[in-house]
């Protein structure tokens, strides 16, 4: 209980200030009023002793000491003091309470000896013949201006003692009742105040913990409750601050983590300070690895950490492109800018990773599309300016030769349409021209068999069989029927060209969860496993000149895709070179009529 | 004192990483250039080497003045000893890059034999157990060391693999000979590149545990 030591100290001090107070208030009434009793006594003494003087002075001069000493006596007790009469050798005459002849001389006695000499008397001291203290005083007995004796009266001091005692018993007592009272109102008091205190004590405990659901109640109007709402009102304050802070932090930490762009943060002390989970990805970090270790512990590439030291000695903002070579090489822009610190360097520095991996395949592709374009639209073009000069300079009047010329010039120009119509297609498909009205649930069935029955002759001729492998019951697919049959055209006639003599073609589908999923599958030469990922891209070919001698446009696949993918569905290929290859692609469900 | 001792630690592994770093990138180039059949990139590879051996007589000075003038003790006595082999690895390994890099060069004038397979795996399996013994190197794990130890059975499979497919190709047709033993040659610095990274990582935990497990010094507890 730590509240017990504000009692006590309460008390301590109270119970001594007024034990001190008690102490020198008692003792200085008691020595005042023994004082003022003396002061009182001694008229009473001298009235006493002039009374005593006036009625023996007669007997003194007649020397009749019987009687004087029955005198003092009758009046001794009549006084209830002890009276004494001596004469002026010092010899005791007559005492009220002792017998005179047996009492020594008392010249000795300061009183006496002063009443003697014509004074007043007084002395306070210890009487060895009535062993108690006494306080005495003696007068002379004047006759004509001759002292002839002395009359001495005298009152035990004991009641003064008494009194005096009184007195201390009532101061101790009253100390004792105070050190009592003020024990219990220094406890009552260290409640009140320490009540208050231990809440404040146990409430900021929990503070620190982060607990600020405590307040302390208080209704009382002094310091202590001052202090209280005050603790409240900080308290209060305090968790709306945290609050807001801790939102802050959660809101960046959102955004960083929600970024696709890497962000890392590096103190001046070259320690990774921040960092959130796509740069984790990006740099290939295992997460939570990376905070709080040295940037070259965790990243590993010759050109990021000189740069992260050059922008943290110098705070230069920087932009570069950087290859990462693990899992894959990868094109990573990477800017980077100081966070300004007290004096020139920078107190850290933050950099920014984009993946522009993509951007700079995309950039290529289209590079070589507008290439190939050229070239392609050039090939069959200057053929048939070839043909058709060489036909005006004379060879139009050989019939023979005039109709070969013209033959192929109609190859090449047909060549020309067919791929300048895929390129509409394409494009068409491209940008977004099949609308959700075209399609309508379709039987695939119906589709497959028709572009089946065109490709017969062809594939009869190479000796090929087609086989359909579809089962008779197979849900509608919601699609663009025309569109659907450009993709099976596309698909068979690739599957027919690149297929060798007696080959075969197969054609099958079956229901999935998500869909419809058909499958072109054929015994041709296949495609090189790095070719697969790329036979989809515009005018891409395996195999260049093999392709253009079977009069293809590089497209077909290319407007596969497109319309696969404008219907929601997706394609891939399969191959083994020398095996065959397999082009699959699905088609979502049309929902049930 | 004990600061200055630690930073100059700290500068040591952390010079020793960066010379890692290049290594890792000489490897991966070097593969590169042989795959994609790009000369310039070989050449470059080749040049750049020279940094590998800057850095290794840098490093090696460095240590000797470490242990010259701290006069270090246990665990640090382990790390600058070790160091100094790791160097040496990693320098063994930037010259197998080079010697990848020159094979290419050579490979890149005649028509390919065929299409690369088991060198890009072999290649990207000795470049995972080189970072991976990088790895353990700084977070000074000793589980992912001994990893690195027993992965290297996969290049020397994988090494006996291309012998044997190469060796019909040369019994087919004497004209591959040629190409087919600068392949096998490079095959056999990628195998030598798995045992500089095993080398390392026995390094690491001969570092970290002070206790050596090389020519079979294994202990039953050692994770397999």
């Amino acid at each position: 209980m730590s509240n017990l030591k504000i009692v006590w100290k309460l008390f301590l001090t109270q119970t001594s200030l007024i034990i001190i107070s008690l102490l020198t208030i008692g003792i200085y009434a008691g020595i005042s009023l023994k004082e003022h009793y003396l002061e009182q006594l001694v008229p009473q003494l001298t009235t006493n002793a002039t009374l005593i003087r006036d009625i023996v002075a007669k007997e003194l001069i007649d020397g009749k000491s019987d009687t004087i000493d029955f005198l003092t006596k009758r009046l001794g007790s009549k006084i209830h003091m002890r009276a004494t009469i001596v004469d002026s050798g010092g010899t005791v005459l007559g005492d009220s309470e002792k017998d005179p002849t047996k009492m020594g001389n008392h010249l000795d006695r300061p009183e006496i000896r002063e009443a003697l000499r014509g004074k007043v008397g007084k002395s306070i001291r210890y009487s060895e013949t009535l062993k108690t203290e006494m306080m005495y005083l003696a007068l002379p007995v004047e006759i004509k201006y001759r002292i002839i004796g002395a009359v001495r009266v005298s009152l035990p001091l004991s009641k003064v003692e008494k009194m005096g005692g009184h007195i201390y018993e009532v101061i101790v007592w009253g100390a004792i009742i105070a050190a009592l009272l003020s024990l219990g109102i220094g406890f009552i008091l260290a409640r009140r105040m320490g009540k208050p205190l231990i809440q404040m004590t146990m409430a900021a405990r929990k503070m620190a913990r982060g607990d600020f659901s405590e307040l302390i109640r208080t209704d009382s109007k002094d310091e202590i409750g001052d202090l209280a709402r005050s603790f409240n009102t900080m308290s209060i304050e305090l968790q709306n601050k945290i609050e807001t802070l801790t939102k802050q932090i959660r809101e960046r930490q959102a955004i960083l983590s929600g970024m696709i762009e890497g962000v890392i943060a590096i103190n001046q002390d070259r320690r990774v300070i921040l960092i959130n989970s796509a740069a984790e990805e990006i740099l290939n970090i295992p997460p939570g690895r990376a905070l709080g270790r040295f940037h070259w512990e965790v990243i590993r590439h010759t050109r990021l950490n000189p740069l992260f030291q050059e922008v943290l000695e110098t705070g230069a903002q920087k932009m570069e492109e950087i290859i990462l070579h693990y899992g894959g090489e990868r094109i990573l822009r990477v800017q980077t800018a100081a966070i300004p610190g007290e004096g020139g360097t920078p107190w850290a520095m933050v950099a920014v990773f984009h993946d522009i991996t993509q951007i700079r395949d995309l950039e290529r592709v289209r590079k070589e599309f507008v290439a190939n374009v050229s070239h392609e639209l050039r090939t069959p073009l200057t053929s048939i300016k070839g043909f058709v000069e060489t036909l005006r300079n004379g060879a139009v009047s050989d019939p023979e030769k005039s109709l070969r010329f013209l033959e192929i010039i109609e190859k090449h120009t047909e060549r020309l349409n067919r791929l300048i119509t895929d390129l509409l297609n394409l494009s068409q498909i491209e940008s977004g021209k099949t609308e959700a009205n075209n399609l309508k649930p379709v039987n695939l069935v119906d589709v497959v068999s028709r572009v089946i029955s065109n490709f017969r002759e062809i594939a009869d001729q190479k000796g090929q069989k087609i086989k359909m492998n579809i089962p008779s019951v197979l849900p509608h697919v919601l699609a663009d029927k025309e569109r659907i049959e450009t993709v099976m055209e596309n698909l068979l006639d690739n599957a027919v060209k690149y297929t060798p003599n007696n080959g075969e073609v197969t054609v099958s589908a079956f229901e999935k969860d998500d869909g419809v999923q058909v499958e072109v599958a054929d015994t041709g030469i296949g495609i090189p496993p790095k070719d697969i990922p790329r036979i989809f891209e515009r005018f891409y070919r395996v195999d260049k000149a093999r392709s253009r001698e079977l009069g293809g446009t590089g497209l077909g696949l290319s407007i596969v895709k497109h319309i696969i993918e404008t219907h929601g569905g997706k394609v891939r290929a399969e191959s083994e070179a020398g095996k065959g290859s397999r082009f699959i692609f699905n088609l979502p469900k049309s929902p049930l009529l | 004192m004990e600061r200055q001792f630690e930073k100059e630690l700290q500068d040591l592994r952390e010079n020793l990483l960066k010379m890692g770093t290049l290594v890792e990138e000489a490897i991966a180039n070097a593969v590169k250039s042989l795959v994609e059949r790009n000369s310039d990139l070989a050449r470059r590879t080749i040049e750049c080497d020279c940094q590998i051996d800057q850095l290794e007589v840098k490093l090696e000075e460095k240590a000797v003045r470490l242990l010259a003038l701290r006069q270090p003790m246990a665990r640090d006595l382990r790390f600058i000893i070790k160091s100094v082999k790791i160097i040496a690895s990693l320098e063994r390994i930037g010259d197998h890059a080079v010697n990848i890099s020159e094979r290419a060069l050579e490979l890149n004038k005649e028509p390919p034999l065929k299409p690369y397979i088991d060198i890009p795996r072999m290649a990207r399996a000795a470049q995972t157990m080189l970072k991976e013994a990088l790895d353990a190197f700084i977070n000074e794990d000793t589980a992912l060391a001994f990893k690195v130890c027993h992965n290297d059975q996969i290049i020397d499979d994988l090494d006996d693999q291309i012998l044997r497919e190469l060796l019909t190709f040369m019994m087919e047709d004497p004209h591959t000979i040629t190409r087919a033993v600068r392949i096998i040659q490079i095959s056999k610095y990628l195998e030598r590149i798995g045992d500089l990274a095993t080398n390392i990582a026995e390094s690491i935990i001969y570092m970290v545990e002070a206790r050596d497990i090389r020519h079979g010094g294994y202990t039953k507890e050692d994770p397999k």
